[in-house]
């Protein structure tokens, strides 16, 4: 699986985000990115041969840098810049229904995003070695309850209190790729209001 | 398995509780017919996969897919669980050929190992399925999911013990593409859906380094139709749980801290999975199955030799693992327990009673 690695030690469905690189047997580089993800595509797009045909979807207005301007510099097909991430999804769906053999998605940006539109090309047909992602700018955490499943975007805390159950989770390295999402877990089920201390880890 | 002894099967039992007042119990044939899982006095994670080819008459071993005395109460028990959180049985639309195939599969092995209880008519695509136990009786067409009240993975694994997870096999990888996961010993089908072997595997510790994944992958990459293979695997759960599931942990987690040395000998229960996996025909898919077994301290301490020996197992089970296992916690009141019932004598080879 060339989009992510595993990690040696401890839960080993936690994905390791390396830079991009440009797959060289790729027709066609559709290039997708939120916030400070627009860095990583600057610098993927900068390792492309020179007659690589490519294109970019950006969504801006987000929080974080806004590489706007900074992608719209880069010589490219075609570049759009989005407001919305619904939109987003729906252009990349639509290239993606109409894309030639030997396209490859390349996302970057925040975890929650990139496995979001990760999903898109899957639905799309696309296999797990034509898609690749790069985590950008905040580490903060998708999470889901593993008892109620309710879903929380940019959890930066090792424990915190579901909004759908009210209990105190704690946030696991156990990933789910088609969730896109970490599992948390009731942290004092065998000791009731017995907290470990609440830290900040995923900045 | 060299012996030629016949174990007696314990006829079916109803109206036994995995939950509230936990009346669930093992007949004194039940207990001789429990897959006690250690060869030797210690514990370690290894590729323990052999053929799944049978074992004296009337053990675990023997059948397919083994129905004891607690059928009619895991079947209920697997109900309630599915009434409550219908995320429990969950199948990827890719497998609906992998669905039929597990339908085959069970269908066959259990008319041939019990006929006294199920049976199985066919002519051509037009089947006829009867459960005597739970009083079914339907015909349908092979092949047409319209003509079953669900789809048919869920219909038949509603009426077969254990938990069954479906994998397919894609670029020399397995995937969780399904499953009816409702006794689990803590883990979530729901969130592992999708998730290929070595993402699924993540949280066991030390296996991963030890190269038991890598080894056990590639043996089943090559599992053939016809020649299934199985492991046993084990843990401990505190009152007879079937559920234990990640989904329900706020609930069951306090047990752990329950368990004093007046209530260990019924409360602690060693729980064994004989897991047993198969290639299936059309799909190409392979099906695992996950058999649990429960047995309570004050149960097993009648087989001397068991008791002797999973008092060493237990000893000296490395906290990596004891931790895993969510019993590191309650393992001195166990050990406590079982300590009176090790004279410290040569356990004999192999798993059976002595
Ligand atoms: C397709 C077949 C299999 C499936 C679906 C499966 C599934 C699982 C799952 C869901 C877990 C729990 C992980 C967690 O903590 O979340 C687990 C644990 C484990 N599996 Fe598998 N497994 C399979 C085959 C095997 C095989 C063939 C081996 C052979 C070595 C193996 C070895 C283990 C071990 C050692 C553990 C840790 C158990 C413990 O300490 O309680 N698995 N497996």
């Amino acid at each position: 699986m060339p989009i992510y690695e595993l990690p040696e030690d401890g839960i080993r469905s936690r994905p390791i985000y390396r830079p991009m690189q440009p797959d060289v047997a790729a027709r066609f580089h559709l290039m997708v990115a939120e916030g400070a993800g627009s860095e990583a595509l600057a610098e993927l797009h900068e390792k492309l041969p020179d007659d690589a045909r490519c294109s970019i979807h950006y969504l801006a207005g987000g929080d974080g840098p806004d590489g706007s301007d900074r992608l719209m510099q880069l010589r490219c097909e075609q570049t759009r810049l989005h407001f919305d991430d619904g939109q987003l999804a729906d252009a990349l769906r639509r290239h993606l229904e109409s894309a030639a053999m030997g396209t490859r998605l390349y996302v970057a940006g925040s975890e929650d995003f990139i496995w979001r539109m990760a999903a898109v090309g899957i639905s799309c047909g696309m296999s797990e070695e034509e898609i690749h992602v790069e985590r950008r700018g905040s580490r903060a955490r998708p999470v889901q309850c593993v008892h109620c499943k309710t879903r929380v975007e940019g959890v930066t805390t090792n424990i915190y209190t579901c909004p759908g159950c009210g209990q105190h989770v704690t946030v696991r390295d156990h990933f789910s790729r088609r969730l896109g999402a970490y599992q948390s877990v009731c942290v004092d089920a065998e000791a009731p209001g017995e907290l470990p201390p609440i830290e900040e880890i995923y900045r | 398995m060299a012996s030629p002894m016949r174990i007696a099967t314990p006829p079916l039992k109803s109206g036994e509780s995995f939950r509230d007042d936990f009346s669930y119990s093992n007949s004194p044939q039940a207990i001789r017919r429990f897959p006690f899982p250690f060869h030797e006095d210690k514990y370690m994670y290894s590729v323990n996969i052999e053929p799944h080819n049978g074992g004296p008459a009337g053990s675990v071993f023997a059948p397919a897919f083994d129905i004891d005395e607690h059928y009619l109460s895991e079947v209920e028990e697997r109900r309630r669980v599915l009434e409550e959180d219908p995320g429990r049985c969950q199948v990827l639309p890719h497998m609906m050929e992998a669905q039929w195939d597990t339908l085959e599969l069970l269908m066959e092995s259990l008319a041939r190992d019990y006929p006294q209880h199920f049976s199985l008519t066919t002519d051509g695509d037009q089947w006829t399925w009867e459960n005597r136990p739970l009083g079914i009786r339907d015909s349908f067409t092979f092949g047409d999911p319209a003509t079953l009240p669900q789809e048919p993975f869920e219909y038949i694994t509603r009426q077969v013990q254990g938990d069954f997870t479906l994998h397919g096999q894609r670029d020399n990888m397995l995937y969780m593409d399904g499953g009816m996961v409702t006794c689990q010993a803590d883990w979530s089908l729901d969130f592992d859906l999708g998730m290929n072997w070595y993402e699924w595997h993540g949280p066991v510790p030390k296996a991963h380094q030890m190269g038991i994944f890598d080894r056990a992958l590639k043996f089943l990459l090559n599992l053939q139709v016809e020649r299934p293979v199985r492991r046993l695997n084990w843990t401990m759960t505190i009152n007879p749980r079937m559920d234990t599931s990640p989904e329900n942990y706020h609930k069951w987690g306090i047990d752990r801290a329950s368990v004093t040395p007046e209530n260990v000998g019924e409360k602690a229960h060693l729980r064994v999975e004989l897991q047993t996996l198969w290639r299936l025909p059309r799909s190409n898919a392979i099906i695992f199955s996950i058999r649990c077994y429960l047995i309570s301290m004050e149960e097993l301490v009648t087989i001397p030799k068991w008791a002797r020996r999973f008092h060493r197992v237990l000893g000296t089970l490395p906290d990596e693992l004891a931790e895993y296992k969510g019993l590191i916690g309650y393992r001195p009141i166990v050990l406590d327990y079982l300590a009176p019932f090790d004279d410290g004598a040569e356990t004999s080879p192999g798993i059976g009673p002595d």
